[in-house]
């Protein structure tokens, strides 16, 4: 690997990052001017980002208070540690966040998607700290507030005893207590810094300046942490065209935020192969929305365009058709509508193609939910997409009552799709059908990947029918085979990069649309 | 701007000249509000250059001293209403004298002041669109702010509103279902007394609780008040900061269920309602309850659509036999309260622990306590057009701009005499062309006192004045301050005191 001097982004003004061992938590302010190599460009990212997407997950799942931040604390600890505060911990922080940060800056979604995350991990870091370790951190970022003195207490002590808290960290308990005044730590901020108490009238204001109790600093600090990032990110994404000169770290940070961080099921080796014959079974039984409507339009039609092959033709592979039976497969279909010998000239290529038979013989990985739902979208006449994500309400609710799910869980599943939640609908849809599943397998991965569904879907009915061994089946959630992928010049035939070399799949049709 | 309207602007519109118009001709009919009078007014009366200080803020373009915005007044907004139904955006003047020949040949019938922008608004059209479009989003970063953005150069092209005064508008039509004097656009002395309230409780809360001290409160020429807040901070305000201002200083809203209109109040209360209270509730008694008021407490149906508030119902049947006996409003006002404070603190010593009526989740123990800040604040408590408050961007009527309806001139309103202050009172276009025939005729041998500014001869000296003490002076202190401090800082810094 070659090292790049790069400074990732902004003016190189930051070169403390080594002398300040002490620094457990940053602003990100300055973009750090650090020597990295290309391997580390994409594993700091990497870890970053699975860091974030735990969050995420962990938030989707409903999880909340001590719970939620023991778990984050070992995914933290696994991926990232930042305890210690030591030079390298404080590299890889600072580093990981401005990768993402370009990584993350190109739209609207993905945005605000780094943002909500990104903000949370603060939010635990800062909790984490004791006080005077924030009181060290604040005054290092310049929100160094004036301690309301002992007699301004006093002297206010009847209005500050009239404003309630109720503590906005997530997790904690809403109810209504008056400050015990008089042993409670005021800080005295502009009011301009504190505009959410301000609107809820949750602040005693007097003169321009909020006083704010210590409880409720945090959201102080963690909502000064939002607007920079906000900005910075808006700041990032104008300096975008420069950072895509970089023909090195271009094709990184265009991919990152795509890059799925579980299990991949590339390489499903597994035993369990599956019978063609059992597959109409299954994509009734066991298959994700996603997959459900292209095996079922592939019957109807007997045909797929070219994303719709590419998504179903990718998810059968990990799911353990080999390359054999899928060209079988395809072919009896296809053959309905068109000569054999038409089809062996236009697809079988292609199919021996994503098995790494032909081309350049690379394997190709299933689609994440991510790629999916970030992907084209379907145009006329095609089905590929997440129905939760591409398809709209009326739609929706019809294609998911056919697939036998009540109207309750049809009117929730709804309204999380509305919330962008698309994910968090679809394991809604895996709970609904496979009831009593927490219990029996692992459903790590499920609303994250297609396969990660099916395979969940697989081990529940093994276990269910007495036929499985111990909990989790074959899933391995700890596999991550991102980090291993092949070096960034050599990922140009990513499938998910819609103008790439994978056009060469199916080249009879049309280009989908963007 | 429509394409009409454009013409209609480029139109020569039928010109007054430099000529003063004269008094006689232009009160030759007896309307308070013709063109000719406006013509008079615009050409002899409007105060050019205090309404100049005030929007530039300091910042002369003729000053050419360092640390002066030149081009400050230059990037502000005004828009133009001619002929009722045409609509001007984007009009701009370089100083006093550039506003006054605009105005005096467009002769608005309304006038109205929008934003500062990063550029005079006239050139607006200068601006290419996706520029703007790709810059709309920059946060506070622009020419007025210090903050260091790296795409600053951009944004010196893009057009953006960069800052503007915090303003409210309180208008008594939002009034309407506790008036029963009166509906719409009408007022009477019964209901100003809302505004005169709404005055005195936002007036109060800017200073006291946001640090605020430029203030301006504007008759609206109607039925209404408008407020102009002119500290550097409250003008640099964004969207954001504009919002939680207008929302803290507006009651919260009521969930459905709740039966008061107002019931969203929670127990302990902010300190700013309770000084609210304490402000309104002796105005409450004295101009609301009675007959001089909206008489809520002065015949069995009134009382009782308030006693159906009350979450205790054995309470309010007490009460309505009460109500009878008692002669006048104020007497009943205070028996309610006694008698619910009474029903409290039982409530509260804990023999009476019952669900309270009202369903009010979480305060039902408060709910008794609450209900005369309820009642109190149904009536009195202001209600802002959330709305006007929030963008930086929005147009508000100016000052000493004329209402085409009434002819009378939006005047300052002083916030100290706020009660003293009569919108009937407010002098018409008429009247201020009669007290100038009145001041010339009385100085017929004093040509000092002729040759004084027009204004001066009217009741607009003290509206003036006002303006001058509310803004235009602390102002420009401030300026002058400001000034001598970054030529110290200066000095300081290369080492020359
Ligand atoms: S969330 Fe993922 S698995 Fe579920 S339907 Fe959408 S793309 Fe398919
Ligand atoms: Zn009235």
């Amino acid at each position: 690997m070659q090292t790049t001097t790069r400074a990732i982004h902004g003016e190189p003004t930051y070169t403390r990052v080594k002398r300040e061992p002490t620094r457990l938590l940053s602003l990100y302010n300055t973009a750090p001017q650090a020597e990295i190599t290309l391997e580390e460009f994409e594993l700091y990212a990497l870890d970053r980002l699975q860091i974030l997407r735990s969050i995420e997950s962990l938030r989707l799942r409903g999880m909340k208070g001590d719970e939620f931040r023991m778990k984050l604390e070992e995914i933290i600890s696994a991926c990232m540690p930042m305890t210690l505060g030591t030079a390298e911990e404080v590299r890889k922080d600072q580093i990981s966040h401005f990768i993402l940060r370009i990584a993350y800056c190109k739209t609207e979604d993905l945005r605000r998607w780094f943002l909500k995350h990104e903000s949370e991990l603060f939010r635990f870091r800062l909790e984490r700290l004791d006080s005077n370790e924030r009181a060290k951190f604040m005054e290092q970022s310049g929100l160094a507030y004036d301690v309301v003195s002992k007699e301004d207490v006093l002297r206010l002590k009847a209005q500050l005893q009239a404003v309630p808290i109720f503590s906005q960290q997530p997790g904690y308990g809403q109810g209504i207590h008056t400050v015990e005044v008089t042993r409670t730590q005021f800080f005295r901020i502009p009011f301009t810094q504190a505009l959410d108490l301000v609107a809820h009238r949750q602040v005693f204001l007097e003169g321009g300046f909020a006083y704010v109790p210590v409880e409720r600093l945090v959201s102080i600090i963690v909502a000064r942490f939002r607007s920079s990032l906000s900005r910075g990110l808006l700041e990032a994404f104008g300096a975008m065209p420069y950072v895509l000169t970089d023909g090195r770290i271009a094709p990184l940070v265009s991919n990152m935020a795509k890059q799925y961080t579980g299990k991949d099921f590339s390489g499903t080796k597994t035993g369990d192969s599956l019978d063609l014959n059992d597959l109409d079974m299954l994509a009734d039984r066991s298959m994700p929305m996603c997959m459900r409507v292209l095996h079922k339009n592939l019957r109807l039609e007997h045909k797929l365009k070219h994303w719709g092959r590419l998504q179903y033709g990718l998810f059968l592979k990990g799911a353990g058709i080999g390359m054999e039976d899928a060209i079988q497969f395809w072919e009896k279909e296809f053959t309905k509508i068109m000569t054999t010998d038409v089809f062996n000239k236009q697809y079988a290529y292609s199919i021996r193609h994503y098995f790494g038979k032909e081309g350049k013989r690379k394997d190709y990985t299933p689609f994440n939910c991510s790629k999916i739902i970030l992907g084209p979208g379907p145009g006329h006449g095609e089905f590929h997409g997440c129905p939760f994500r591409h398809y709209d309400e009326a739609n929706l609710n019809k294609l998911l009552e056919r697939a036998g799910v009540g109207a309750m869980d049809r009117d929730e599943m709804i309204k999380l799709s509305k919330g962008q939640h698309y994910q968090l609908a679809c394991m809604k849809h895996f709970e609904t059908t496979h009831k009593g599943a927490e219990s029996l397998i692992s459903m790590d991965g499920v609303g994250n990947h297609p396969n990660a569904f099916f395979a969940a879907s697989m081990a529940f009915y093994k276990e269910k029918n007495g036929e499985g061994g111990r909990k989790g089946g074959n899933q391995n959630p700890s596999s991550q085979t991102s980090a291993s992928s092949a070096g960034p010049g050599e990922d140009a035939g990513d499938p998910a990069s819609p103008h790439g070399e994978s056009m060469e799949i199916g080249t009879g049709e049309g280009s989908p649309p963007a | 701007m429509t394409a009409a309207a454009e013409n209609k602007e480029n139109m020569e519109i039928a010109s007054s000249n430099t000529n003063k118009v004269s008094v006689a001709a232009a009160a030759i009919n007896d309307q308070e509000f013709s063109p000719e009078l406006l013509r008079f007014f615009y050409n002899r009366l409007f105060p050019y250059q205090p309404m100049f200080k005030w929007l530039s803020y300091g910042n002369d373009p003729d000053n050419d001293a360092a640390h002066i915005v030149r081009d400050y007044f230059a990037c502000r907004e005004f828009s133009f209403t001619i002929n009722d139904d045409i609509y001007i955006r984007y009009q701009s003047f370089r100083d006093a004298s550039e506003m006054e020949s605009a105005i005096q040949k467009k002769q608005p019938h309304k006038i109205d002041i929008g934003a500062v922008f990063t550029l005079p608004p006239k050139d607006h059209h200068t601006v290419k669109a996706e520029v703007r479009e790709e810059l709309g989003v920059g946060g506070k970063a622009g020419r007025h702010s210090d903050h260091i953005f790296p795409f600053a150069f951009l944004l010196r092209q893009a057009f953006k509103p960069v800052e503007r005064e915090l303003i409210f508008d309180i208008d008594m039509t939002d009034y309407d279902d506790i008036r029963s004097c009166c509906t719409g656009a009408k007022i009477c002395p019964k209901c100003w007394v809302f505004m005169t309230m709404a005055v005195k409780v936002v007036d109060t809360a800017l200073r006291e609780d946001f640090g605020f001290r430029y203030i301006l409160w504007v008759y609206s020429g109607r039925r209404g008040v408008h407020c102009w807040v002119c500290d550097p901070n409250a003008r640099a305000l964004s969207n954001d900061g504009r919002s939680a201002v207008v929302e803290y200083l507006s009651l919260p809203r009521g969930n459905e269920k709740s039966k008061g209109k107002n019931g969203g109040l929670s127990w302990p209360l902010h300190p700013s309602f309770t000084r609210a209270f304490d402000i309104l509730e002796p105005m409450f008694e004295s101009g609301v309850l009675g007959e001089a008021g909206q008489g809520v407490l002065d015949s069995e149906n009134s009382w009782d659509t308030l006693l159906d508030t009350l979450p205790d119902e054995d309470l309010a049947n007490r009460l309505r036999r009460e109500m009878r006996r008692l002669t006048n409003a104020q007497d009943r006002w205070l028996e309610i309260k006694s008698q619910v404070r009474a029903a409290s603190s039982a409530h509260a010593s804990g023999n009476a622990r019952r669900q309270s009526r009202g369903g009010r989740a979480g305060n039902g123990l408060f709910a008794l306590d609450l209900w005369k800040y309820e009642v109190v604040f149904q009536y009195c408590y202001p209600r802002l057009d959330v709305n006007v408050s929030k963008g930086t961007n929005h147009l508000l009527k100016s000052p000493f701009a004329v209402h085409p309806k009434t002819g009378r001139v939006c005047v300052p309103i002083d916030p100290e005499d706020v009660d003293n202050f009569d919108p009937f009172r407010v002098p018409t276009l008429k009247a201020l062309a009669a007290q100038i025939d009145a001041f010339d005729a009385q100085n017929a041998q004093n040509a000092s006192a002729k040759a004084l500014p027009d204004y001066k001869k009217t009741e607009l000296k003290s509206a003036v004045e006002l303006l001058e003490r509310c803004v235009v002076d602390p102002v420009a202190l401030a300026t002058k301050r400001r000034l001598k401090l970054e030529r110290e800082k200066e000095a300081a810094m290369i080492g020359d005191f």
